[in-house]
């Protein structure tokens, strides 16, 4: 049966299914790959309008060779799965050509299949998902068009297969909620082409400008209980107190370990749960300062919270976090020779510094006269100029403009000149709060840069420079502030028009905001969710339990769908049929029914015997259905016609009730 | 060595089937007579499943999880659908035509549903034969077909099982039922060329042209089935008189009989088919031939219905099975 050759209809399926998948596909995979594919379908269209034949097998072959060498060539660094996309794309693009038997068509769908689900190993979003389902009901019609017989319409494989797949929906929402996951099996890891925007390990003040003209999503908070005030949301993630004179640094040297503290429901504290997506690097933002975290985390002495492995996949951690003490009151002065450290070079800062130590009589007063000289000339912006080698004095003393970097780094540096230890802290501030689904989302512009200073007593203290100069760009999120900037968000013109000061856009977006929520915490994070959820729905889990659960909806859905199909059979097709079998019933109880295998004008002669007097009246029913079913003058006028003589038929009993019913069905 | 082993099995499982499959002139298929079981194509499209199953579990994808579910679940659902691909499909036995030995017999079915359900791509073939047919039933809701079988030997020659098979609608599961059609086609002999009767007193090319000259018009009688179609009074027909027959004096004696024992050098096998051959040239001729074997005759007119007859005899003179 598998040598069938493919209908054109069917051919018309599978071309539109490969280029369905591959479309989602094009942007990260190599340009030459697109070509191949396009001038594939193109050679078989051109096949299919009998313009050019099918190619030489030894030319097929060149181009298998050649396509294989390609994608090595095109991926020297091997890129895990874009390669196993690009070569299913390239292979089932070749074999379009050869697109003529059945099982031809059946490798490239399955293979369809496969290359439409990676598209969710590059993008998760709702969007993505209803165009996922939209190829997979176009490759199910493909797959259906190759087994039907005949040349039909080339609308209806679709319509069976929607009709088809409709039942299946339940089904897999069944599968999805009670199927147990499992864990990843062995390693994998999307390659580098796919990373994300996120926060660097270096802080040369100019990378976060990037950072902020894009509007992705960094990670969403959702807080149990009490919810920190906007200015206390600073979502740490990275400590920076190597300075080489430019740009800041890491500590290369190992951070020592905090001490574990499981006890998460401590009072005071705020309870969160981070949904982080994936940023390809190991920092987990938290608030300061950490109180709990989970077992699985590392914590380290500078406060930040990292996970063990890089995060290539979007994450949910439950963190406790309380904001009303510092750290670090247990060390000395002299713990802080790194924090302490001034490159050479930046002369002029230095003496600026040294000068208004000696005029301050207080570490206060000293970060007032700081405060103070922001305010007087500084402007908050995203587009500053750039800045040469002795960086902090030209941007003190020269041009005046920047943004939270610059603003972090000159003051950390004027901090370390008159010895007090310093250091720069990146991270995320502030976040949208979402009404209808009570959680923060935070956009990578939200990224953000600040200062901590030690001070004997205090400990570490957080100071915002920029909060100075800016004071909007703390109490407010940050679209609100920045989107008046022009650089903000000039990569993404749609978000760039959805920021809007508009109430209603506002509350849309916020509704699509919360639907987005919904959708990362339900189903693209589902797995965190499973076992609450499913203990909820059954009390405590048994595997039993689990396979009711699985069993009952599953037989449920498919009985329903068999009832549906066999619904179908209680009515004839033939409505005139319909209505002999009307009379024959109602004869049956004077034992004058028709007998099976009678033909229609022997049971109504039969009857004309019977009911002498209504003789002419069955003739002609038997006239007009003989006319009906084997003159092909099946017309609605001719249907009219049998049922008023059937009628006609039905009062031999002068039963007014019979003819009424008849009349009325 | 392998199949000796499997041979007690195989027999086993062979009169199981027989025994379930349903048997008459019409049959319903349902589940008692449906198989189902994955084909090739099935099995790599669970492969499929598999591999975005392992792909979701290794990226932690909950999106690639639902689609392997959907793909899961559909593969399910396609176990029913193709079973109601054949559920509930209607064969009834129409008519067997009848052949020559070395022809193909034809056999005439009528497929039909009472139910609303479109059946697409079911193939019909007689168990042992290759080809066989397509057919699929929309509004039409009935369709005539004919499948044939080649006539190896005279006698009657009733089809092997009848194999009703559908991939419908995704070729993931194949689903299969054997009918046994009460269907019996008789093979003729396969006509050959041979000497005269005796009785044909003159060759038939001979007396052509002469037939009607030759002959005295004795008068009309009513028609009946059988006779000739050059005898027919057309002219009284055009008046309104209703099909007579023209009769002509002399006809009687030219009459032919197909004898046994004309052929004594041939076998039996050869003396039916030169007889068939003769039987059959006589027909075309319009001459009325009888026919004597060992256990009966059957006395000379002309006719489809006679030449039916007589073919019948021919065919089931001493064959096998003809006590049915």
């Amino acid at each position: 049966m598998n040598d069938q050759q493919l209908t054109r209809t069917a051919l018309l399926w599978q071309l539109l299914s490969v280029v369905i998948v591959t479309l989602p596909h094009i942007s990260h995979l190599p340009y030459w790959i697109t070509l191949v594919v396009i001038l594939c379908i193109v050679w078989r269209l051109m096949v299919y309008l009998g313009r050019w034949s099918l190619p030489p097998k030894w030319l097929k072959t060149c181009l298998v060779l050649a396509a294989g060498v390609g994608v090595l060539a095109s991926y020297k660094e091997g890129g895990g799965i874009s390669v196993t996309v690009a070569l299913l794309v390239v292979g089932f693009g070749l074999k379009v050509i050869e697109l003529y038997h059945r099982r031809d068509s059946l490798i490239v769908l399955y293979v369809a299949y496969l290359v439409a689900s990676t598209i969710f190993l590059f993008s998760q979003s709702v969007g993505t998902a209803i165009y996922v389902i939209l190829a997979i009901i176009i490759v199910t019609s493909a797959l259906m068009s190759t087994n039907l017989s005949r040349e039909t319409g080339f609308i209806y494989p679709l319509k069976r297969s929607v009709l088809m797949l409709i039942p299946a929906f339940p089904l897999m929402v069944v599968l999805f909620i009670g199927m147990p996951r499992l864990g990843p099996l062995w390693e994998v890891g999307l390659d580098k082409s796919a990373a994300k925007t996120g926060l660097a390990d270096t802080m040369t003040p100019g990378d976060i400008t990037r950072l902020t003209r894009s509007a992705e999503v960094a990670f969403r908070v959702r807080f149990d209980g009490d919810v920190p005030d906007q200015t206390q949301l600073y979502w740490r993630s990275i400590v920076l107190s190597d300075f080489d004179g430019r740009g800041w640094l890491k500590d290369e040297e190992k951070v020592p370990k905090l001490p574990r503290n499981r006890d998460i429901k401590e009072t005071g504290t705020f309870q969160y749960e981070v949904i982080l997506e994936s940023n390809q690097r190991n920092y987990i933002p938290v608030l300061d300062y950490l109180s709990a975290w989970p077992s699985e985390l590392n914590a380290y002495a500078d406060m930040t919270l990292a996970s063990k492995t890089k995060i290539v996949n979007r994450e949910q951690y439950k963190i406790s976090s309380r904001l009303d003490r510092g750290f670090g009151l247990d060390k000395t002065a002299d713990d802080f020779a790194k924090e302490l450290h001034i490159p050479l070079g930046n002369n002029e800062a230095k003496r600026l510094a040294s000068s208004w130590w000696q005029e301050s009589a207080t570490p206060q007063a000293f970060i007032d006269k700081m405060k103070q000289y922001y305010h007087q000339n500084f402007n908050y912006s995203l587009t500053p100029p750039p800045l040469g080698d002795d960086s902090i004095s030209e941007f003190l003393f020269e041009t005046k403009t920047g943004f939270c970097g610059h603003f972090a780094s000159a003051s950390a540096f004027l901090l370390r000149s008159v010895g007090i230890p310093a250091r720069v802290v990146t991270g995320y501030q502030g976040g949208e709060w979402n009404p209808y689904e009570n959680y923060f989302l935070v956009r990578q512009y939200d990224a953000h840069a600040w200062i901590e200073a030690w001070f004997p007593e205090q400990g570490w203290v957080r100071m915002d420079p920029t909060a100075w100069v800016a004071p909007d760009r703390v109490e407010k999120p940050a679209d609100d502030v920045l989107s008046k900037d022009n650089a903000f968000l000039q990569d993404n013109l749609l978000s760039a028009w959805s920021i809007s000061n508009n109430q209603i856009l506002m509350q849309i977006r916020h509704r699509i905001e919360a639907l987005n929520y919904g959708w990362h915490r339900w189903v693209l994070n589902y797995h965190h969710q499973q076992k609450g959820l499913l203990e909820h729905l059954l009390g405590a889990l048994s595997p039993l339990k689990l396979a009711l659960f699985l069993l009952v909806p599953f037989s449920l859905v498919i009985s329903l769908t068999l009832l549906l199909l066999n619904y179908k059979k209680k009515r004839s097709a033939n409505p005139s049929d319909n209505m002999i079998n009307a009379l024959s019933a109602y004869f049956a109880r004077e034992d004058m029914a028709r007998r099976t295998g009678e033909t229609v004008t022997h049971y109504c002669d039969r009857l004309a015997q019977y009911k002498p007097e209504y003789a002419e009246s069955f003739i002609r029913v038997s006239t007009l259905y003989e006319d009906i079913e084997y003159g092909q003058v099946c017309d609605a006028h001719r249907l009219t016609q049998l049922k008023q003589e059937i009628g006609y038929c039905l009062d031999v009993n002068k039963n007014l009730l019979v003819r009424l019913q008849w009349f009325l069905t | 060595m392998l199949s000796l082993l499997f041979k007690p099995i195989v027999e086993l499982s062979e009169r199981w089937a027989a025994n379930r499959r349903p048997k008459g002139r019409l049959i319903e298929l349902n589940q008692r007579s449906i198989f189902i079981f994955p084909t090739l194509a099935g099995w790599a499209y669970l492969a499929v499943c598999f591999v975005l199953y392992l792909v979701a579990t290794n990226y932690q994808n909950n999106l690639i999880h639902a689609v392997s579910f959907l793909l899961i679940a559909l593969g399910v659902l396609a176990i029913h659908y193709t079973f109601f691909n054949l559920s509930g499909l209607c064969i009834s036995a129409v008519k067997a035509g009848h052949c020559h030995v070395g022809e193909l017999a034809e056999f005439k079915l009528k497929i039909y549903a009472n139910n609303l359900r479109n059946y697409e791509n079911v193939f019909l073939c007689w168990r042992g034969e290759r080809d066989g047919q397509r057919i699929y039933l929309d509004k039409t809701r009935e369709k005539n077909l004919s499948l044939y079988v080649m006539a190896k030997k005279r006698g009657y020659l009733t089809p092997q099982v009848l194999k009703l098979e559908t991939v419908f609608p995704f070729g993931l599961l194949r689903a299969w039922s054997w009918v046994e059609l009460d269907l019996t086609a008789i093979v003729y002999p396969k006509p050959e060329e041979g000497r005269l009767p005796t009785s044909f007193d003159d060759s038939i090319d001979g007396r052509q042209g002469k037939e009607n000259a030759g002959d005295d018009f004795s008068g009309l009688d009513e028609y009946r089935p059988g006779s000739s179609l050059r005898h027919i009074a057309w002219k009284q027909y055009a008046q309104g008189r209703g099909l007579l027959t023209k009769n002509y004096v002399g006809q009687e004696s030219k009459e032919i009989w197909l004898s046994w024992r004309e052929w004594p050098e041939l076998s039996t096998e050869d003396r039916l088919s030169v007889m068939t051959y003769w039987a059959l040239e006589c027909e075309h001729h319009y001459r009325e031939y009888g026919l004597h074997l060992p256990n009966l005759s059957i006395q000379p007119a002309t006719g489809p219905e006679h030449l039916n007859n007589i073919l019948g005899e021919l065919a089931l003179f001493k064959a096998e099975g003809s006590l049915q």
